[in-house]
């Protein structure tokens, strides 16, 4: 099978041609030709004499009848305007008293033409099967962190100075997060960075897994080169061939003197044919999980499938709770600062994430969040959270 | 790699309050080797239990939880002999077996664990004392994993702590004087009845 990927620039959309506008002086009374214009007369000299629909009216009714009477001069008669209308003289524009310097109505505007500048467009093509799928992927500009690719490797980290892996949130930044399949390797790219030339690279490491009681394994994963040390303290979930499909928790690397650490969560993020076939079903999911960085706060999000999918969320913690809500795009989820719930304040909150893994399978949303909530300051933090009810069809 | 851990933990605890600075660091709950002090008679077994307290409540995660982690002992090999270390039983496993390691006169055993307890034994070492009377056995008890620590709580989610670790000190003294009474009577039974069967 080969893909082709088409990249398109921009999503244009057309408002629809107002190919109709209605006169706003419609309903006006019809005068006489001598009533206007001697309304004319009087206007000329006081531009409140009448409301301006009467006025544009009477100007149309005379306008009329003077081709009528034959040939007119244009210069001449764009003198005579002038002369008689306050409005249509060179100093009109600087008059509080007129509109503007035009005789007559401008005609409607042609349909404006919105350019959004949200998307990039992806067209994955089966040339076999002659079908081409196109993927909206959000452009890097609007996601606080990279965006993810259905089918490819897809995480989120917290970032912090020394081995502690938590800090102050203000002293706490987000990235993306590579992991291997086997857990030997990690990369953390801080904010939008590339993960191929990631800032943060680990060593090689050896690990060792252990089951959980709860379902996933433990993973330790540790490499050591001279003063450099790599480590990993994850919750994993594999397949039959022992690879990772889900991870989260601890990452640290560095020297002594120069240690970071932090927090993630991992996962393949969802294939296209998988988000087709949650989206054809118009399923409503539920995810629920302990985050990360603070695991007393549970998150909880439902993510309604189908051809406009969305999303809402809450997470709860002893001291606070807070929800939110958003859009899907491809395997990306972003919330929309209209649906925060009131505690949430100050500019740029956001909740960032990814679906991961396979419905069916091991399935979830890696994500993170960054919250002003009022009376208790700002919040970052990162979780993997599991779907944890079976899906339900959405009732039209 | 036991030594190596060794003096990563020295160093740590060198430079670490300047390259930690301002750092949050959640260094609670104990990891120790109880009895702290005993005393033990020369060329005699004796145990001594790697107890985890994590119920502090500033040890983050759920509570009860479930705990891993690491650890390093040290002791001379002169004063003591290492025999064996075994889990205390329940949920809890290995996740790195007992790895025995000698330079000099310095040993060091390094194991790490999963499933502890919120407090509790996680297992028990058997030394004997082989020291002469009057020595003092030291034996250091370290985090394996020093940089940049080996103890989580598990549940919900792993979260690192850091726990005090205390070692113990072995005191070894003269096998008890019943022992060498004892002794005497019974070799000098021994010796009197193999004499009368010569003598028959």
């Amino acid at each position: 099978m080969r893909i082709l990927t088409t990249l398109g620039s921009l999503i244009v959309v057309s408002l629809p041609l107002l190919g109709t506008a209605v006169p706003a002086h419609a309903a006006n009374t019809a005068r006489s030709d001598q009533d206007c214009a001697q309304l004319l007369e009087r206007w000329a000299t006081d531009p409140k004499a009448a409301p301006k629909s009467v006025i544009d009216a009477c100007k149309e009714q005379l306008a009329a009848i003077a081709p009528a009477a034959g040939p007119v001069d244009a210069p001449a008669e764009r003198a005579r305007t002038a002369s008689l209308d306050p409005c249509s003289g060179p100093d009109a524009g600087d008059s509080v008293l007129c509109w503007g310097p035009w005789a007559s109505l401008a005609p409607a505007a042609p349909a404006p033409m919105v350019t959004l500048n949200l998307p990039d467009v992806s067209i994955e093509c089966d040339l076999l099967a002659d079908q081409c799928v196109p993927s909206l992927i959000l452009v890097e500009s609007i996601l606080p962190v990279a965006s993810c690719t259905p089918g490819t490797p897809c995480g989120f980290a917290t970032i912090v100075s020394g081995f502690s892996s938590t800090g102050e949130a203000e002293d706490t930044e987000f990235g993306s997060f590579r992991l291997a399949a086997d857990g030997t390797d990690f990369s953390v790219a801080p904010k939008t960075g590339d993960l191929s030339g990631g800032d943060i690279d680990s060593l090689t490491m050896t690990t060792i897994v252990t089951p959980r009681p709860d379902g996933y394994n433990n993973m330790r994963s540790r490499g050591d080169q001279g003063d450099v040390i790599s480590r990993l303290i994850a919750r994993i979930e594999q397949d039959d061939d022992s690879e990772i499909l889900l991870a989260a928790d601890i990452w640290t690397h560095g020297t002594v003197a120069n240690p970071q650490s932090g927090y993630f969560a991992w996962g393949n993020a969802t294939s296209q044919a998988g988000l087709d076939t949650l989206n054809a079903g118009n399923v409503s999911v539920n995810y629920s999980g302990a985050m990360s960085v603070d695991n007393a706060t549970i998150g909880a999000m439902t993510v309604n499938f189908g051809s406009n999918p969305n999303w809402t969320g809450a997470w709860t913690n002893p001291d606070y709770s807070f929800g939110a809500g958003g859009t899907l795009s491809g395997v990306n989820m972003i919330s929309q600062p209209g649906q925060f719930t009131s505690n949430v304040i100050g500019t740029g909150n956001f909740v960032q994430g990814a679906l991961v893994g396979e419905p069916g399978g091991a399935h979830g949303i890696t994500h993170i969040i960054d919250v002003t909530l009022e009376g208790q300051g700002r919040i970052k933090d990162v979780g993997l959270l599991r779907d944890v009810v079976a899906s339900s069809v959405i009732e039209p | 790699m036991n030594y190596r851990a060794l003096a990563a933990a020295l160093l740590l605890i060198t430079i670490a309050p300047g390259a930690q600075a301002g750092v949050v660091t959640i260094e609670a709950g104990t990891i120790q080797l109880m009895p702290a002090a005993n005393t033990v008679a020369q060329n005699s077994p004796f145990t001594i239990d790697l107890v985890l307290d994590a119920s502090d409540p500033l040890v983050p995660g759920t509570h009860p939880g479930l705990f891993s982690g690491e650890i390093i002992i040290d002791f001379d090999t002169r004063l003591l002999s290492y025999d064996n270390f075994t889990l205390a039983g329940g949920l809890l496993s290995f996740y790195l077996s007992p790895v025995v390691e000698t330079i000099g006169f310095t040993q060091t055993v390094h194991l790490g664990f999963d499933n502890a307890a919120d407090l509790g034994t996680v297992g028990t070492f058997t030394f004997t004392a082989i020291g002469s009377p009057g020595s003092v056995a030291t034996i250091g008890l370290v985090d394996g994993n020093p940089i940049p620590g080996s103890f989580v709580n598990t549940v919900p989610t792993n979260q690192r702590f850091i726990p005090t670790a205390t070692g113990a000190q072995v005191n070894i003294v003269p096998a008890p004087a019943g022992v060498w009474l004892l002794g005497t009577a019974v070799g000098a039974l021994v010796i009197r009845r193999r004499l009368r069967h010569a003598a028959a």
